[in-house]
């Protein structure tokens, strides 16, 4: 609501979403009826109900979310950039392998590195670790 | 006994009592245990509600969670229309007509409370708009709403409503979802997880919110609570499709295609490991209705295309901007209808803002104002929606609930210009499939002060609305927290008498 609304009742409103505030999440304060963009598609409880187990469901607004929602569209370039920065620079596929042990704890079989490598050629890296952020195997423990 | 610590993972779990029952179980003991505890009648039962009967439960098939269901039993109804009009509405100055408060205008009887919601009570006034017999019925409806009044012989009117808070997010809640407080499954989410949906490419639940934003409580009205996520109602309007449909900026088409050809490649692969799963299977098949919908909800969004006498009925040509969107989502929301969208939940109000019935129908003051400009955004297009969905044969199957959380005084507050919350009655109607037309159940006292005759709660209400569609509100549970959650909490009886 930060791009909404100024004041929200008696408190003010900021935008604190950012590098300095990505952790991983133990106990956050949250504010009633204020919807989160992220999590309320994927079964985030309602605040104000005790839930000892959340109920697992696939939605495609989880989807949506996924694929086109600012902080995955962000978060797509930042891994990108990660990986560009750690991988050899002399490798010209190291980048996308530098992806997928990131985001997936493997490397790409040889087919798969041969579609990531058109896949950069036509979109850029970022779309790589989109379609990465967006698999099955990201999603799913075994 | 040997320090937990020493003990191997699968050793410390069996001192964890739940997993050592469960893993005993499955041993040869366990089942021999088993028989002998249930020859002996000592293993619960299938689970009962509350009532004593057995859950229905819905079989949801994780690919397809939106695949239509049978109902409990056949009914006409099968897809649901509500007209939620945020921050109460008043009765006594629509549609439940009090001749006493004309003969008591400017006085205070005895019976009147000192105070009310939002403080010390003015005198009754009388109803601020003239109330005439309309149709057949010669039903008494004020020129507050003449549109709605000339279809009065279809509708079937609730005059003896009443609610158990008189704060607005509790009274949304407690409307929406059968609970004051937030975190329970709505009306929408109840259904669609019984009845899937008979549309396979727009969302099975759509909340259209009003131009102004949402209502009081957000999205916890159209909220799946602690029934699985994919029963929440997806929000859109006639201007804002829902959050993140569109492409982000600065991808094309192409890149696109780059992503979902390489999400395959990587689908493919992963299924390959694990062939048959139904999880994953789900979620590929989650992705491609999200393909479908970045183009089907755009199209149906798209009502540039609808004919000029469409436009001129629904109000599009005439009135205030506010009216004009408005008129937009009732279009959408017939559209919606058309396309098989199980439930569609339009708006009329979105949060107060100073609480004087700007945003809503929450009119604590200038009342013969505030009501005038609510009603002049919601009247005609609503009539016409109806009306619409009627000349279409949509009707034939749809329900419509047109609602409010709560009613107001029949006497003024301190300030002499607005009515004040009225939890104790209020008036709510129905139309469409199943439903008795031109019917009135119920009254509220020579004021419209309290419900006098057949009392009906929310949870008979819902119970009914549950009924129309084919489900018994007792049946259809969900099991949470130790209980056999329902709408209807353990409450509310069928209102047999509006069953058409």
């Amino acid at each position: 609501m930060h791009n909404q609304k100024k004041m929200f009742a008696q408190w003010e409103v900021s935008d604190n979403h950012g590098p300095q505030t990505w952790r991983r999440m133990i106990y956050q304060e949250r504010m009633r009826r204020v919807d989160d963009q992220m999590f309320t598609a994927f079964d985030f409880p309602d605040c104000g109900q005790i839930r000892a187990k959340r109920p697992v469901s696939t939605t495609p607004l989880q989807a949506l979310n996924l694929m086109n929602s600012p902080f995955a569209v962000d978060q797509s370039k930042r891994i990108a950039e990660r990986a560009t920065k750690e991988a050899d620079a002399a490798i010209p596929e190291a980048r996308i392998k530098r992806c997928f042990q990131l985001l997936l704890h493997r490397d790409p079989d040889p087919e798969e590195l041969k579609a990531c490598v058109e896949a950069v050629r036509q979109s850029g890296l970022a779309m790589v670790c989109r379609s990465l952020i967006n698999c099955n195997e990201f999603a799913f423990i075994p | 006994m040997k320090h937990a610590e020493k003990l191997s993972p699968q050793g410390r779990a069996l001192l964890n009592r739940r997993s050592f029952l469960s893993q005993t179980g499955l041993t040869l003991g366990g089942l021999a245990l088993t028989q002998l505890l249930s020859a002996d009648k000592l293993l619960a039962a299938d689970p009962e509600s509350f009532s004593g009967k057995k859950p229905i439960r819905p079989k949801v098939d994780p690919d397809k969670p939106y695949a239509p269901r049978p109902a409990h039993f056949h009914t006409a109804a099968k897809q649901v229309l509500v007209i939620y009009c945020p921050g109460a509405v008043s009765h006594v100055d629509t549609f439940d007509y009090k001749p006493d408060l004309f003969k008591f205008h400017g006085k205070k009887p005895p019976n009147i409370p000192a105070v009310t919601f939002e403080g010390p009570s003015g005198n009754i006034a009388q109803p601020f708009w003239t109330f005439r017999p309309r149709g057949q019925t010669g039903k008494m409806v004020s020129d507050l709403l003449p549109h709605l009044a000339e279809q009065v012989d279809d509708f079937c009117f609730f005059h003896a409503l009443h609610t158990q808070t008189s704060a607005h997010p509790q009274g949304e809640n407690f409307f929406n979802t059968g609970f004051t407080m937030e975190g329970f499954p709505s009306f929408g989410a109840w259904v669609t997880y019984a009845l899937g949906s008979e549309s396979a490419e727009l969302p099975a639940f759509v909340a259209i919110n009003d131009p102004r934003g949402l209502a009081r409580s957000g999205k916890n009205n159209f909220g799946s609570g602690f029934l699985p996520a994919s029963f929440q109602g997806t929000d859109f309007n006639a201007k804002n499709p829902p959050a993140n449909l569109s492409r982000p900026r600065g991808y094309t088409a192409n890149d696109d295609r780059v992503t979902v050809d390489l999400l395959s490649r990587l689908n493919g692969r992963h299924l390959e490991q694990f062939p048959g799963d139904a999880d994953l299977a789900a979620r590929i098949a989650s992705y491609e209705l999200a393909g479908r919908m970045q183009i089907s909800v755009p199209d149906v969004m798209d009502i540039g295309g609808e004919p000029e006498s469409i436009r001129t009925e629904y109000g599009l040509d005439n009135g205030t901007d506010l009216k004009k969107e408005y008129a937009k989502n009732c279009i959408l929301a017939r559209r919606l209808i058309e396309k098989g969208v199980r439930v569609v939940q339009l708006f009329n109000g979105s949060d107060p803002s100073g609480g004087n019935g700007i945003t809503n129908w929450d009119s604590h003051s200038n009342i013969h104002k505030t009501h005038a400009m609510q009603a002049e955004i919601m009247d005609q297009p609503t009539a016409a929606l109806i009306h619409d969905l009627k000349r279409r044969g949509l009707l034939d199957h749809t329900l419509v609930l047109w609602c409010t959380e709560f009613g107001r005084m029949p006497f003024l507050q301190a300030n002499g210009t607005g009515r004040d919350h009225n939890p104790d009655a209020f008036t709510c109607f129905m139309t469409g499939a199943g439903v008795r037309p031109g019917f009135s159940y119920g009254e509220s006292d020579e004021f419209g002060f309290k419900a006098a005759v057949n009392p009906t709660t929310i949870y008979d209400f819902n119970a009914t609305i549950l009924h129309l569609l084919g489900l018994d509100h007792e049946r259809l549970t969900f099991y949470h927290n130790g209980l056999e959650r329902r709408l209807t909490n353990v409450h509310g009886h069928v209102v047999k008498d509006v069953l058409g």
